[in-house]
């Protein structure tokens, strides 16, 4: 129920209600606000500001991970390992067996991206599936949401043992209350970038459509080729393990081709990283 | 989807068969031999076009998620592992080439 239907229902007759000029104020009485309004409304709450915040920590984040734990893939890559080993443990459908090898696999891949384009899967859109992100976005909320419950449940209760006496509880206080705004201005990120994305999904989802066409087409033998390795293995092949595998020059070419077209993607998010 | 195409392809030869069970007996039950031939044909090409459909069906799928595998697992490669595969790949042209070239000669 909105505040005008409220007043309505509970003070009818001649009261003088609130009533704005304001076409986005009367929207956001009557909930029917658009993509583009709540866009605004979560840039006046500080996305854009807090978004460049975000990114500097991301990059501090990959540079000091980079240099603590220049191992990390290798540790990442056990742990998605066992992970795997222990979901296959339980199933004995072939089906569910290829579906949890294929999610490892692809779990893998993603941190090694992630590693060496020093770019987390929830902050960056992948041009060949622009989609994919509203997914990730989703996911990275409900972190922040559930962080945010905790830490108002926390700061009650330290409010309620300072009350009682106990005034060194008082004193975490205000890491809690931090705490709070991060994870508040973190739902607030995700917010804007979810409508932001939803606003074009339907020009996303065909250019999407597209580039999966076009890829498909283009490079088909190479996918092939790198598709089969997958399976054969049921692990991520190494670049040798392809390469040893390609008979035709229409493979070789198509794979240099889809190499070389992944080289200046790279060099591409590398300058965009340096703007921001 | 895939279910859907293949339920749909799964009952139209269905159909198809019980309607022209009729069509090949004559009045008395005996089997009429001329229709019945007939019958057997269009069935058969019914059923290849049916397969045929879902055999293109299942083709696409695979084309897809071929595609999806090879891209995720470019993206995942270092810049000095798209380098030293370049090189790789440049060496190989080169034998194959010229392996191609001899068999030509």
């Amino acid at each position: 129920m909105g505040v005008a239907e409220f007043l309505e229902k509970n003070f009818p007759g001649p009261v003088k209600r609130f009533e704005s000029n304001h076409p986005l104020i009367n929207r956001l009485m009557k909930k029917e606000l658009t993509y583009s309004d709540k866009i605004f409304l979560t840039e006046k709450l500080g996305a854009s500001k807090f978004q460049k915040a975000v990114f500097k920590v991301e990059d501090i984040k990959y540079k000091v991970l980079k240099t603590v734990c220049p191992n990390y893939l290798k540790y990442s890559d056990k742990l998605i390992d066992w992970q795997k080993r222990k979901k296959l443990k339980k199933l004995h459908s072939d089906i569910e067996r290829k579906k949890v090898i294929a999610s490892a696999n692809y779990q893998k891949k993603l941190s090694h991206k992630e590693f060496h384009r020093e770019i987390n899967r929830n902050y960056h859109m992948n041009s060949n599936r622009p989609l994919e992100i509203i997914r990730y976005l989703e996911w990275n909320k409900n972190v922040h949401k559930r962080g945010l419950k905790s830490d108002i449940i926390i700061i009650c209760c330290l409010l309620i043992i300072s009350c009682l006496g106990i005034g060194q509880a008082a004193i975490i206080i205000p890491f809690e209350l931090f705490s709070a705004f991060i994870n508040f201005q973190c739902i607030n990120i995700q917010n804007h970038n979810i409508y932001r994305f939803k606003e074009k999904e339907d020009k996303l989802r065909k250019i999407q459509e597209a580039q999966i066409e076009r890829n498909s087409t283009k490079y088909a033998e190479a996918n092939k080729l790198i598709a089969d390795k997958h399976r054969e293995l049921e692990d991520v092949p190494t670049i040798d393990d392809i390469i040893s595998n390609v008979e035709t020059i229409e493979q070789l070419q198509q794979l240099r081709k889809l190499i070389e077209k992944q080289k200046s993607t790279n060099n591409m998010i590398a300058k965009q990283k340096g703007k921001c | 989807m895939g279910s859907l195409f293949k339920t749909t392809t799964i009952s139209t030869p269905t159909i198809t068969s019980l309607g022209t069970t009729d069509f090949t007996l004559n009045e008395d039950g005996s089997i009429n031999k001329k229709h019945a031939s007939t019958t057997i044909g269009s069935y058969a090409a019914l059923f290849t076009t049916n397969y045929t459909e879902e055999a293109r069906h299942d083709a696409l799928i695979r084309k897809y998620a071929s595609a999806s595998v090879a891209e995720s697992y470019v993206e995942s490669l270092s810049d000095e592992e798209l380098e030293i595969a370049l090189q790789k790949l440049g060496l190989l042209e080169k034998e194959l080439t010229t392996k191609n070239t001899s068999k030509m000669v």
